[in-house]
């Protein structure tokens, strides 16, 4: 295989992938700027629970405690008719753009904040559940928790064992190459080379 | 659950109302009371402070919901915990 063609069989399949990988990020990065009250506060909540600890739960509870604020806002928008209740966020959220200073860039996130501080605080606790689920599984969070392979069981063991009891000794681990276990298991024959 | 059992609840419970609302300034003076003061204080500036921002709107009577909740879930670490009857 000469050198080039190596270089574009590995170019083929790594191009693709880093690609979609980076659209997908970008693609985030837009959301989260078009709904950027929302990305704020999940952003602030997700940071202020990582610094203080606070368990995924804490931050549902203010999520749930910030509630009678998108409650009364409910009931002022549709004085002025239901219409209003679905449009006026996103008219608000984007009256900013146009003129783009502090004091707009605060009063539209006043303006959108009875909804966005629930919804953003109620994201932000689902974003540390799942990062806290992932840290625990060590499986990145997308698949199902790794089943407990044969390795840990004599550590486990060790730490069970109440401390008056001799120490258990630790079977030494067995090291065999793949060739001589499937050779074992019949699978290849005596002739086979390592 | 019958009548006479709602209205023997409903009694306890205004009892107990009335019990920790008369308890309350005995707890505001044993507990924090400058540090409540100073929050009251910083509740009715940024109140203020959103409704000189959004005024007219309805997003400034569910901020200053937002805040009044916000003033009585934290104003509770600063009183001194109730008396035992």
């Amino acid at each position: 295989m000469s050198m080039l063609s190596w270089i574009r069989r590995i170019a083929c399949a790594w191009l693709p992938r880093r690609a979609s990988r980076l659209a997908g990020w970008l693609l985030l990065a837009v959301a989260a700027v078009a709904v950027w009250p929302v990305a704020a506060v999940t952003g602030a909540g997700c940071i202020v629970a990582r610094l203080r600890g606070w368990p995924a739960a804490r931050l549902g509870r203010q999520a749930g405690w910030a509630l009678p604020m998108g409650i009364v806002w409910i009931a002022a928008e549709s004085a002025r008719g239901w219409r209003a209740v679905a449009l006026d966020p996103v008219r608000d959220g984007g009256s900013g753009w146009p003129h783009l200073t502090v004091t707009t860039v605060f009063r539209t996130f006043l303006l959108v904040a009875p909804v966005t501080i629930p919804a953003g605080l109620a994201l932000a606790a689902l974003l540390c559940a799942w990062r806290i689920y992932a840290a625990t599984t060590g499986t990145g969070g997308w698949l199902a928790a790794a089943l407990v392979t044969a390795g840990t069981v004599p550590e486990v063991a060790v730490a069970e064992a109440p401390a008056a009891q001799a120490p258990v000794t630790l079977p030494a681990p067995r090291r065999e190459t793949a060739p001589v276990a499937l050779r074992r298991e019949g699978i290849l024959g005596p002739g086979a080379r390592r | 659950m019958t009548g006479a059992g709602q209205d023997l609840g409903a009694g306890v419970r205004r009892g107990r109302m009335g019990w920790l609302v008369r308890q309350l300034p005995g707890r505001i003076w044993r507990g924090r009371p400058l540090r409540l003061l100073a929050r009251a204080l910083v509740t009715c500036l940024l109140a203020l402070a959103v409704l000189h921002l959004v005024a007219g709107q309805p997003a400034a009577p569910a901020l200053v919901t937002g805040l009044i909740t916000w003033f009585g879930l934290t104003a509770r670490s600063d009183l001194a915990p109730p008396r035992e009857r």
